[in-house]
């Protein structure tokens, strides 16, 4: 079993000790992003301004087209800002080249997203192990990580069954421990639940809940799940691009 | 800690890993996608079919040029040395014998002699021949003729000058000197003693064709000669043409003694001999003599079948192009497919340069495997054509399989070329994965 205490501990980076002192995880303001369709713009965030605390666990709610995914998306790196300032763990992603980007993304922020994902020809073990191997590890160091993650969500005797083999719920655990294995200051996660049973739903909510305890890992959540919303610390919500309400202010 | 971002970060773990497993392993794993496999293997026999054809093609015409060039070398020399405007001859000189070798470290062997059109009668009737005259010395360096000899004297040395008195210990030998007396000795091709209706042992009469004046006015020098010998070099122009003596005694019946026609070189590599040639004009140009290489009388055919070479390597480059283009349209289309991996991918971390890199990969390692596939098919097949009859073309090679020569410096090239080409076949495909943008693809509402 992969303790919380062996995970911030053992290879706690510069980045996460950063964060901690300055107890900001996330810095946004005045985030901006605008796409543009020949003559037709869509403004689909309008200026928003958020902080949060390492550790600490948000949602993001909101109808759809409200840039919830959008502004999730700018913060993980993998989509850059029209206007607008972001700081993740102290750090700006986008004043890097594509290489510097990249290794923001796969060091420091772990995506779940609602389709879970997963590379269909890899293991679940392979595919937690890829972000180690994408930042320089070989796999048989990779390994022994990656089945504690899938043990720590429940999934050790399906290590070696592929996405094809899993359900629903069980891929997107495999999602969630794949997120984790770069042990990232920052886990981004886009409608974690939305495809799943309620069942398998709640499990996930649950898991989210214990690996934020346990891990100390800042979450960032967008859900249309009212329950999931309202079971996390603080809850962020959107309409056109802007925050209407923010219960961490 | 802006530095933590600048600071380099190896790919290319995760990027062997993805490739070994789109390429090669976990066939399990991927019963159920056959198509992406099927995706793989089409390219890579596509360039197998092209390696392969390139092999053997090549390899059995290199065979055939081979055995051609060696016929019709034969018993030429790879270069001759002669006056410059091609007519009049070289004066005897042993310090140019000893000069000759100092011009290239290619030479192997020189040899003066002396080369005469000639009527050559027998008891029953004559004919035209060309009379060489050679230093039985020098001369098996320069054209090995002692290998082509089909009679019982298998040596230049056994040419005799005035007697059989040399070869005393041979029967035929003491025969015909029992029969016919003390007479020079000369070897002729089997297919002029055919003509002749003449044998070795008979007694020959070579008329010259330049007359001499003598008691009675101009008349044809004669000299009786006899059969001492017979060859047979493959070439028709010289056993049906050609008849050997010793040098001195050409010299004599042709009245230009202290003289020779030119002289044989013999090269390590008789293919080199027109550039040495070239260089050799250079130094002799002052002495009013040229170096003429073997090629210069058989330019055209050479010529005619370098261009053959080059066609059929331009046909057998196209089918390994159409392989490569097959590799091109097997990724795009596995680009397509998988670009939500793509995207996934890009989402855990791996740059877009890393993407380009890993398609990139993956054509050069279709390409190589397809290479490596061919070249094993070819030399298998190689080895079974070179070994076994085939029926069609027994008038040519009878009991025997088709001549094959090997050239691995051309193997070598060919193989690198279509590896480097199955790379060049993926670089578009690598642009597109580099395309991808992972927002859309992810959010679906791209591809």
């Amino acid at each position: 079993m992969w303790s919380a205490n062996e995970a911030t501990s053992a290879s706690s980076t510069d980045l996460t000790v950063q964060a901690k002192s300055q107890n900001w995880a996330v810095e946004v303001h005045d985030l901006r992003k605008v796409y543009s369709m020949g003559e037709l713009t869509l403004e689909a965030l309008a200026g928003v301004s958020f902080s949060v605390r390492a550790g600490e666990s948000v949602a993001i709610v909101g109808e759809s087209g409200s840039g919830k995914s959008t502004l999730l998306h700018i913060v993980g790196a993998l989509d850059s800002p029209t206007a607008g300032q972001i700081r993740v763990g102290g750090l700006d992603p986008f004043r890097g080249t594509d290489r510097q980007v990249s290794f923001f993304r796969n060091k420091h922020i772990g995506f779940v997203f609602q389709n879970n994902n997963l590379l269909p020809e890899f293991s679940a073990l392979e595919n937690v192990a890829m972000p180690g191997l994408i930042l320089g590890q070989r796999f048989e160091d990779m390994r022994q990580r990656a089945l504690l993650l899938l043990e720590r969500v429940g999934l050790s005797k399906r290590a070696d069954h592929y996405p094809g083999q899993l359900s629903g719920g069980e891929q997107q655990r495999v999602a969630i421990a794949r997120a984790l294995i770069n042990q990232p200051v920052l886990l981004l996660a886009d409608e974690p639940s939305g495809n799943l049973d309620s069942r398998n739903a709640a499990n996930i909510h649950s898991l989210f809940a214990e690996l934020n305890r346990d891990f100390q890992t800042t979450v960032l959540v967008v859900t249309h799940n009212q329950d999931f919303a309202n079971s996390l610390p603080r809850r962020i919500e959107m309409r056109d691009g802007r925050i209407t309400a923010d219960s961490g202010t | 800690m802006e530095n933590e971002l600048h600071r380099l970060r190896p790919g290319s773990a995760a990027i062997f890993f993805l490739l070994k497993r789109y390429l090669l392993s976990s066939w399990m794993a991927r019963r159920r996608r056959l198509q992406s496999t099927f995706g793989v293997a089409l390219p890579i026999v596509g360039i197998a079919v092209g390696v392969c054809a390139f092999t053997v093609v090549l390899s059995v015409m290199g065979g055939f040029v081979h055995g051609l060039k060696k016929r019709l070398l034969g018993v030429e020399p790879h270069i001759e040395i002669v006056v410059k405007d091609g007519f009049g001859r070289v004066p005897a000189s042993a310090a140019l014998l000893e000069k000759i070798p100092t011009f290239s470290r290619e030479i192997i062997a020189v040899a003066p002699f002396m080369k005469s059109d000639v009527i050559l009668q027998s008891s029953r009737k004559p004919i035209t021949a060309v009379l060489w005259g050679v230093d039985p010395d020098r001369a098996d360096a320069v054209m090995q003729f002692s290998g082509y000899m089909s009679s019982a004297q298998s040596q230049l040395s056994e040419l005799s000058k005035d007697s059989f008195s040399d070869s005393d210990d041979n029967e035929l030998g003491k025969a015909n000197q029992a029969r016919l007396g003390k007479f020079p000795t000369l070897f002729a091709g089997d297919k002029l003693l055919e003509v002749l209706d003449a044998e070795v042992g008979d007694r020959l009469t070579l008329i010259s064709t330049q007359p001499d004046e003598g008691l009675g006015g101009f008349a044809p020098t004669q000299q009786p000669a006899v059969v001492g010998g017979s060859f047979q070099t493959g070439s028709l122009t010289h056993d049906s043409k050609v008849v050997l003596a010793r040098l001195e005694l050409v010299q004599k019946f042709m009245n230009a003694e202290g003289e020779w026609s030119g002289v044989q070189v013999a090269l390590k590599e008789p293919l080199d001999a027109e550039q040495i040639a070239a260089e050799m004009n250079k130094q002799l140009a002052s002495e009013g003599l040229r170096a003429k290489p073997w090629t210069e009388s058989n330019k055209a055919l050479l010529k005619a079948l370098r261009l053959e070479r080059w066609g059929m390597s331009f046909v057998l480059y196209m089918i390994i192009l159409v392989g490569c283009f097959s590799i091109t349209i097997t990724l795009v289309l596995a680009v397509r497919r998988k670009a939500r991996e793509m995207a996934i991918l890009r989402s855990l971390g791996l740059r877009r340069a890393d993407l380009g890199l890993l398609y990139l990969c993956k054509g050069g390692s279709i390409g190589t495997i397809g290479v490596l596939l061919g070249l094993l098919c070819g030399l298998f097949l190689l080895q079974l054509i070179s070994h076994v009859p085939l029926s069609i073309l027994q008038d040519a090679y009878p009991g025997r399989g088709l001549p094959v020569l090997v050239s691995w410096k051309e193997l070598l090239g060919v193989s690198l070329g279509s590896v480097v080409l199955s790379i060049v076949a993926a670089v578009w495909p690598a642009i597109e994965v580099m395309r991808i943008d992972p927002v859309e693809t992810l959010s679906d509402r791209g591809v």
